[in-house]
């Protein structure tokens, strides 16, 4: 028997409607929590973990003094500049001071949610997807890390008609690959760096796996190659010429590329991680330039979506 | 913006109100007006002569002959580089007033903020005239007359406003333009000879129908003659110039000999007859607001016309609209502190209604209709103001046009759904080729051009979040501890949420029968002592009714106005979440908090402000509720009755009354504090609390059910870059689902750099402000500084033009 979307729950850090950038139309993006990847570029860190887990914005804080209680571990103390510290090597997430937090300085990243619950808000907006040829983007961190949810999304999106996106960094098992496939119109698909060594460098993980599978993909539904363009890491002509070759290989309809931005940074003090890139974002020029370049190689080529 | 629209923009004085007062309250503003602004008393003193000079006549004979008296005497004038002519005041720096509506306010005004607008002599000559008008002017004579119970209900108590709003009334530009006055003047006449030959009519009829017959030819002469003054005075200057200006002198010359008597025969002579007509119905005969006549079908034809004949281009067709346009925002009116205080910045209420479906119900977008939107995208103007009507079968090039512009042109463009209005229209019983011809009058009201609809802009504002305070406290009003509304029973003793609701409801209904009664009173004066003898006869079928259009009607229109229905709505899901549903607080600490304004609660107003589910995220919780109670005091609104039988309609626009009439509005609890504002709109979310993005705003809205409640107003703030390139498109399919939703309006506001820098400044103010860039979205306030401006230079790149 189906699995009915009401019986399956998944890690969610973020439901975006009226999405404009990842796919064609007015879509509803569903980020899932979880990822096997760490770019070092990454602009929603809180994706990387595989619980929820609590995020601290000091600039929130009213010193009510309400977490300072609400905390069975005695994590949070008093702090003459912020308002209350916590100590995270004590944190058990349990989050009961998200609970009691009012002004939003504790807040915690990703919720479990029923597949039907996400289902109920994605639809919400099909008058919107049907007038402007839209749809469901299930992203992440990586939503194959929970192919079933995702696959169930999918698939429920799908039956009620509606246009349905993948956005993947590409690696998981061939089989995760193959059992969400069927229920995508579009993917969209990330490749960081062609280079095996720059690959692991960047991102912690091989991409012999990502290349393969997008090579698999693109042969079965339509694919857009995503290239996140971050300056002195995969910007050279040579690197370039090398991901073109894969793009032109592959059979992928077009090339997206995101210009690397900074706009994530917050975030990793939020999360009390260290920010390790060290780059500014790419010049208007560089990005024109990138485009040229892959464009001189045959390729359609958009900057943003 | 053409060379010539350039200098004489250049030379123009803004003349746009600017608010003195909040409630009873002083504000910062000293001056009503510009300086350089002044007031013109002639149409004052030309009223008032012959006033004194018909003493004992008809009332309606005395209009028609005040109305000759100005129009022969006023002074004329033509500017420099104008095209289309005619004036309202003595000069482009003046504005007109009129003593026969008002004296008290006035005659307190000149010795406050609005003295600067007269020098010693205008003044000593205004009081002057407001000492003949006092007790002759119609507005505040029912103050005297009101029985007892209704006179604390008069006067702005903090749950209702009551005031003389502008009146509408669209003229039938299409017979106008058939037949040319002196056409309607014939047709006047032979319905004198038939009256006159009419031996069953009874003596009072007969009498009635007689003197308006007469009050209606007088006028319509004297209108007609208007035009020649025009014509001589163009002549005159000519006479004295040379070369370009000279045949352009000729030109204007000829075509006002021509109109408004006869019918027009050009582009150009349709213009300006329209704005002869405008001139006088708006400013000169009566204290008028509005347009709501379908712009682009009325002239389409005269357009057409000279483009095939090759007697104009698209260019100089331009030109022309430039040229009226620019004295549109000439024209402006002095305004009441207290009323003006609703309309901040603004004139007059000039709206160009455009698009939508002919009487057939097919596509009515013609060329014009871009035209239109060219000239006033290159004229960044306070008016006219554009609504523009969107259908189902709206052709992709005007949204896409549509989507330009409101790109451009944040502000002044709002769009209408016909897939709603029609539907409401049919709802009321107008025929359904009539409900197809609708136009948008003054923000956002319906008529039907050329019928008889005349009605005030709103006869009493109803400030829903009093209600729910004047319901936690039985009545008893905080700031002057008087028994201000019914008492609904001890609070503590409510079990559910439905028995706040029916409270609430009760206590519209118990302010809204007060307006009601006091309109009724006001309506019975305005029929005694203004009687509108033009302006009926440019209706359809004015002449033919031979009657007064105060004395009878085609859709007895009288409408009411809410404050802050979503403030209201978002307080009532609070209280069902805390007390009801989840009973974490009790009634008795919430009443208290609100009641104390929140001293010693702020953690409780924390919960409430953030805490409990907000209208426009598109959550049945709390949009359910707004709609049960929009619909139910829409309800309480409609079992009023009006003069003509008809019952009274709610309608959504409201100006910027959000502002000034909540100043004695305590707090409530979804957290606001006392005194400070509602949310702008009817089913606008209220500031800040809409976190879920455009689209989930418009469902929260479909879910208001205008077809059940009323015609909202919807305010949709936007980054500017999202309208551009890819986003163009997706706003473009955003608005053909606004519209197969089914909700009457929406305008938009672009969310700009001032509004970013303030954000900087004031977090605490801003702090749910999003941006959504690149597929990231974030709150703006959580950014690092220099992201923030880099965001900032973003947006000003886009509004850079």
């Amino acid at each position: 028997m189906d699995q009915q979307p009401g019986d399956v729950r998944g890690l969610v850090f973020n439901i975006q409607r009226f999405s404009l950038h990842d796919g064609p139309g007015i879509r509803t993006t569903v980020f899932l929590q979880g990822c096997p990847l760490r770019c070092r570029w990454c602009s929603n860190p809180e994706s990387w973990y595989s619980q929820p887990v609590l995020m601290i914005r000091d600039s929130k804080c009213t010193r009510c003094g309400r977490c300072l209680t609400a905390c069975p571990a005695g994590a949070i103390t008093p702090d003459q500049d912020t308002g209350r510290k916590v100590d995270r090597s004590r944190c058990d997430s349990c989050l009961r001071c998200v609970d009691a937090c009012l002004s939003g300085a504790l807040v915690a990243s990703g919720r479990y949610v029923e597949a039907g619950e996400v289902m109920h808000e994605v639809l919400s907006d099909k008058p919107f997807y049907d007038n402007s040829g839209g749809g469901i983007t299930v992203s992440g961190g990586e939503p194959l890390f929970r192919p079933g949810f995702t696959s169930l999304l999918l698939r429920h999106a799908r039956q009620n008609g509606l246009h349905t996106a993948l956005d993947t960094c590409g690696f998981a098992d061939r089989a995760v690959l193959d059992g969400v496939l069927p229920n995508v119109d579009l993917a969209l698909f990330d490749l960081k760096h062609p280079d095996n060594a720059r690959h692991a460098e960047g991102t912690g993980k091989d991409n012999e796996l990502i290349v393969s599978n997008l090579m698999h993909a693109a042969a079965r539904v339509q694919t857009w190659l995503r290239l996140p363009l971050i300056p002195g890491y995969n910007d050279s002509e040579q690197d370039l010429e090398r991901l073109a070759d894969i793009a032109s290989r592959s059979g992928v309809t077009k090339v997206s590329v995101l210009p690397y931005h900074e706009w994530g940074r917050q975030k990793y003090e939020h999360l009390g991680l260290k920010y390790t890139l060290a780059v500014k974002p790419p010049l208007q020029e560089m990005v024109a330039h990138v485009v040229t370049f892959l464009g001189s190689r045959g390729l359609r080529v958009t900057v943003g979506s | 913006m053409n060379t010539r629209a350039r200098r004489i923009r250049g030379r123009l004085l803004v003349k746009n109100f600017r608010s003195t007062l909040r409630g009873y309250d002083q504000e910062d503003v000293s001056q009503a007006y510009r300086p350089g602004v002044k007031l013109c008393l002639e149409r004052a003193r030309l009223y008032t002569e012959s006033w004194r000079a018909t003493e004992g006549e008809p009332v309606v004979l005395r209009r028609a002959k005040a109305l000759a008296h100005i129009l022969q005497h006023h002074t004329v004038y033509i500017s420099d580089d104008e095209l289309i002519v005619g004036n309202y005041a003595s000069s482009p720096q003046h504005l007109t007033y009129h003593p026969e509506y008002y004296w008290r306010w006035l005659e307190k005004a000149v010795g406050d903020g609005y003295r600067h607008l007269l020098d010693d002599s205008g003044l000593a000559e205004l009081l002057e005239i407001t000492r003949y008008w006092r007790g002759r002017s119609v507005q505040g004579m029912e103050r005297d007359l009101l029985p007892p119970d209704l006179k604390p209900y008069w006067a702005y108590n903090g749950a209702t406003f009551w005031g003389h709003f502008a009146e509408s009334g669209v003229p039938s530009y299409e017979k106008i333009f058939r037949l040319g006055l002196n056409g309607m003047i014939r047709e006047a006449e032979q319905k004198l000879a038939e009256t006159e030959r009419d031996r069953g009519l009874p003596a009072a009829d007969y009498l009635c129908r007689r003197q308006f017959l007469e009050a209606a030819i007088i006028s319509l002469k004297a209108a007609a003659a208007w035009g020649k003054r025009y014509a001589g005075r163009a002549r005159e200057m000519a006479s004295a110039t040379d070369g370009q200006r000279q045949a352009e002198l000729l030109r204007i010359a000829a075509v006002c000999d021509r109109v408004p008597g006869d019918p027009p025969r050009s582009f150009h002579e349709a213009l300006q007859s329209f704005f002869f007509i405008h001139l006088i119905t708006h400013l000169i005969e009566a204290y008028q607001n509005g347009i709501g006549m379908r712009f682009d079908q009325v002239f389409f034809p005269f357009y057409s016309a000279d483009l095939r004949s090759g007697a104009l281009g698209r260019e100089q067709a331009q030109e022309l609209l430039e040229a009226l346009w620019l004295k549109m925002e000439e024209m402006s009116l002095l305004f009441a502190p207290m009323l003006g205080g609703g309309v901040q910045g603004s004139s007059l209420f000039q709206t160009l209604t455009l698009g939508g479906v002919t009487p057939e119900g097919r596509d009515a977008t013609n060329d014009l209709t871009f035209l239109v939107i060219d000239s006033c995208d290159s004229m960044p103007l306070s008016q006219p103001t554009t609504a523009i009507r969107i259908h189902r079968g709206t052709p992709h090039k005007l949204l896409s046009r549509i989507t330009e512009s409101v790109r451009i042109r944040w502000g002044t463009l709002s769009l209408f759904n016909d897939e709603y209005v029609v539907t409401k229209l049919l709802g009321l019983g107008i025929p359904l080729d009539d409900a197809r011809q609708y136009g948008i009058e003054q923000c956002m009201r319906w008529t039907i051009p050329g019928k008889n609809i005349v009605y005030r802009a709103g006869d009493g504002m109803i400030v829903l979040p009093k209600c729910l305070e004047l319901v936690l406290s039985r009545g008893v009003d905080k700031f002057s501890g008087k028994q201000l509304g019914l008492d609904t029973g001890d609070p503590m003793s409510f079990t559910s949420i439905d028995q706040v609701l029916d409270a609430v409801v009760s206590q519209v209904g118990f302010f809204a029968e007060r307006m009601a009664r006091i309109t009724g009173v006001a309506d019975a004066l305005y029929e005694t002592h203004l009687p509108r003898p033009f302006l009926t006869a440019l209706f359809d079928d004015g002449i033919e009714r031979a009657s007064d259009c105060r004395k009878w009607t085609y859709y007895p229109k009288r409408v009411m106005g809410f404050l802050g229905p979503i403030d209201t709505a978002n307080a009532l899901a609070a209280m069902k979440r805390l007390v009801f549903d989840s009973k974490k607080v009790s009634m008795n600490e919430l009443v208290d908090a609100a009641k104390n304004n929140f001293k010693h609660h702020d953690s409780l107003r924390q919960v409430l402000l953030h805490g409990t589910p907000k209208f426009g995220n598109d959550d049945d919780y709390v949009d359910l509720m707004a709609r049960e109670l929009q619909c139910r005091a829409t309800r309480e609104v409609e079992k009023q009755r009006s003069c003509h039988g008809g019952h009274f309609l709610v309608d959504g626009s409201s100006g910027s009354a959000y502002y000034a009439f909540t100043q004695l509005c305590g707090a409530t609890p979804d957290g606001r504090l006392d005194r400070t504002l509602v949310g702008d709109g009817t089913a606008s979310p209220v500031a800040g609390t809409d976190t879920k993005g455009p689209t989930a705003v418009l469902n929260s809205v479909a879910k208001l059910d205008p077809l059940a409640s009323y015609n909202h107003l919807l305010n949709q703030k936007f980054l500017p870059q999202l309208l551009s390139g890819e986003g163009a498109e997706a706003f473009e399919s955003y608005l053909r689902t606004w519209c197969q939703l089914g909700i009457h309006h929406i305008q938009f506001n672009l969310i700009d750099r001032d509004t970013l820098l303030q954000a900087v400044e004031h977090p605490e103010e801003y702090s749910n402000l999003v941006v959504r860039v690149a597929g990231y979205s974030a709150y703006f306030v959580d950014l690092a500084r220099p992201l923030q401006d880099e965001i900032i230079r973003r947006t000003e790149q886009v509004l850079g033009r």
